[in-house]
């Protein structure tokens, strides 16, 4: 047997504490002479030592919860990427996306000194500044308000779609103005994206702010109503109004969720919503209806001995 | 921990893993699989009962004071929440979440280009820690440390997944086949092609031999 065959099973139950005093002795002798447990005594001591526990673990522990509960609202789509890196990338990648913009507009105005297009008509159209969002411009009005800064990522992609789908074709370059004005549209498209809004509907909901937590779901499924942030806050935003004692509001939040097509992550719980809603409503067939529906649809869920009990009752 | 007493747990020792003497029924279970269909009680009981383990193995891996161990430490409890669908019972729950831990700090480090930036958190942490210890055998464990760490990163992952279960964890081939799920003969071949690479190691580096002489 060669040093690196010995099972090094002294070793581990030393490291256990699990060493009677006739098995201490037998490991000293054994480690005199063989390479292989000490080898494997030193390298485990010295991940030992890694034992204190800094007292902002606490902190550590209550962020490792926060990621938990986002697991919890999105457990699709959570990416591994902490919220702070992926913020930042998706800033950068918004910004990049405006830079090549920028540089296919100047590309083409400098091409438009040389050359004479047949299909002016249809530059005309996208070069417009009336024409706004329908026809894609390239970049807003210098004087550009709140209101009309709301262009999305997706939007800001749909315009290098549109410019190329134009291509060859004269655009006016933006000026620095526009530029700037081009920069904040960008700037409140990553500050309003739909998983930003849900994030920080959550967090609001988290924080003890309902009314805060209200406005922004609001604001993400009047915006996006078709994103998938939006439907995930159907159910998120109805357990919040359900809380609240909103009965007839919740409801409609996890009705809306249901009776969209396709299946869904959170059918289960949107559908204990429901049933929660009716109850509250008092309207007993309904409620009874719906228990039976999540009975037969989800019989693992963690919500059947609920409906169980609920469905006993209403009997 | 044995092949077919899954469903057990014991109480944990140095290592952070469970001594098997006191074995009692693996508390977490129930709540992992409710965890695992998105009860909101659930995850979090379970995040407050793995999460210090959790953290204990990203620390070994990355050091005290890593600036991506809060992010690392996050990672791997949404690895786990994703891969308790998939968990199987062939370990404990705490185990398994150790693994998963282990596993997530070691693609980090992997993935982490910035050396320069990981051996100056080593240093920190070691001003930090084990206070009681005397300064040379602090350094030797660092060193120690900083060696196997090193070979993890270099070694096909099965090979530095076993190693690292055995001499970070403190798991024996049998914990680590019963883990991994892979039969003992496997792993033991795994962990001596780990401790020859290591070997070779120890030999290639001079100063790190010089330091360890009179330990090897």
């Amino acid at each position: 047997m060669t040093a690196d065959e010995c099972r090094n099973e002294l070793v581990m139950m030393r490291r256990r504490d699990m060493l009677s005093s006739s098995q201490r002795v037998a490991l000293e002798q054994h480690q005199r002479e063989c390479s292989s447990c000490r080898l494997t005594r030193d390298f485990s001591d010295a991940f030992d030592e890694v034992e204190s526990i800094p007292p902002d673990d606490i902190n550590r522990l209550n962020a490792m919860l926060d990621a938990a509960s986002r697991w919890i609202d999105q457990p699709r789509s959570l990416t591994r990427i902490a919220d702070r890196k992926r913020s930042i990338r998706i800033a950068m990648l918004v910004a990049a996306l405006s830079v090549v913009t920028t540089a296919a507009a100047a590309s083409l105005v400098v091409r438009s000194q040389f050359w004479k297009f047949p299909n002016q008509a249809a530059i005309g159209a996208i070069a417009s500044p009336d024409s706004g969002k329908e026809s894609g411009s390239m970049a807003p009005p210098v004087t550009e308000t709140a209101d009309t800064a709301k262009t999305t990522a997706i939007e800001v992609r749909g315009t290098v779609a549109a410019v190329a789908a134009a291509t060859p074709t004269v655009l006016a370059a933006p000026t620095v103005g526009q530029s700037r004005g081009h920069a904040t549209v960008v700037a409140r498209a990553v500050e309003e994206s739909p998983s930003l809004l849900l994030q920080r509907a959550t967090d609001a909901r988290r924080a003890s702010n309902p009314s805060e937590a209200s406005r922004l779901f609001q604001r993400l499924q009047q915006r996006y109503p078709s994103s998938r942030e939006s439907q995930l806050s159907e159910v998120v935003y109805g357990s919040m109004l359900l809380e609240q004692g909103q009965a007839g509001p919740a409801l409609m939040q996890f009705q809306r969720y249901l009776s969209a097509s396709g299946g869904r992550n959170l059918s289960a719980e949107a559908l204990y919503g429901k049933g929660r809603a009716l109850a509250q409503l008092g309207r007993g067939a309904e409620e009874q209806a719906t228990w039976r529906t999540l009975l037969d649809q989800f019989p693992k869920s963690p919500y059947v001995s609920h409906a169980q009990k609920r469905l006993s009752l209403l009997k | 921990m044995l092949r077919g007493q899954s469903s057990t747990i014991s109480e944990p020792d140095k290592s952070g893993l469970q001594n098997p003497v006191t074995r009692r029924p693996d508390e977490l279970l129930a709540v992992a699989r409710e965890a695992a269909g998105g009860s909101p009680a659930a995850v979090r009981t379970l995040v407050l009962h793995v999460g210090p383990p959790i953290l204990m193995t990203v620390r070994k891996i990355l050091g005290t004071r890593h600036p991506d161990l809060d992010d690392v430490a996050q990672d791997s409890i949404i690895a786990l929440l994703d891969a308790l669908a998939g968990f199987r019972g062939d370990s404990s729950v705490l185990t398994f979440a150790h693994r998963v831990a282990l596993l997530t700090a070691l693609g980090a480090r992997r993935r982490n280009a910035t050396r320069q930036k990981y051996h100056t958190a080593v240093a920190l942490e070691q001003e930090s820690e084990s206070p009681d210890s005397c300064p040379q055998s602090r350094l030797l464990a660092k060193r120690r440390r900083e060696v196997m760490l090193g070979l993890l990163d270099s070694l096909p992952e099965p090979t530095a997944e076993a190693l690292a279960l055995h001499f970070v964890l403190g798991m024996t081939v049998e914990d680590i086949a019963a883990t991994v799920g892979a039969p003992e003969n496997t792993i033991w071949s795994r962990l001596r092609l780990g401790k020859q690479a290591l070997r070779r190691r120890l030999a290639d580096d001079q100063k790190v031999a010089a330091a360890l002489e009179g330990a090897l």
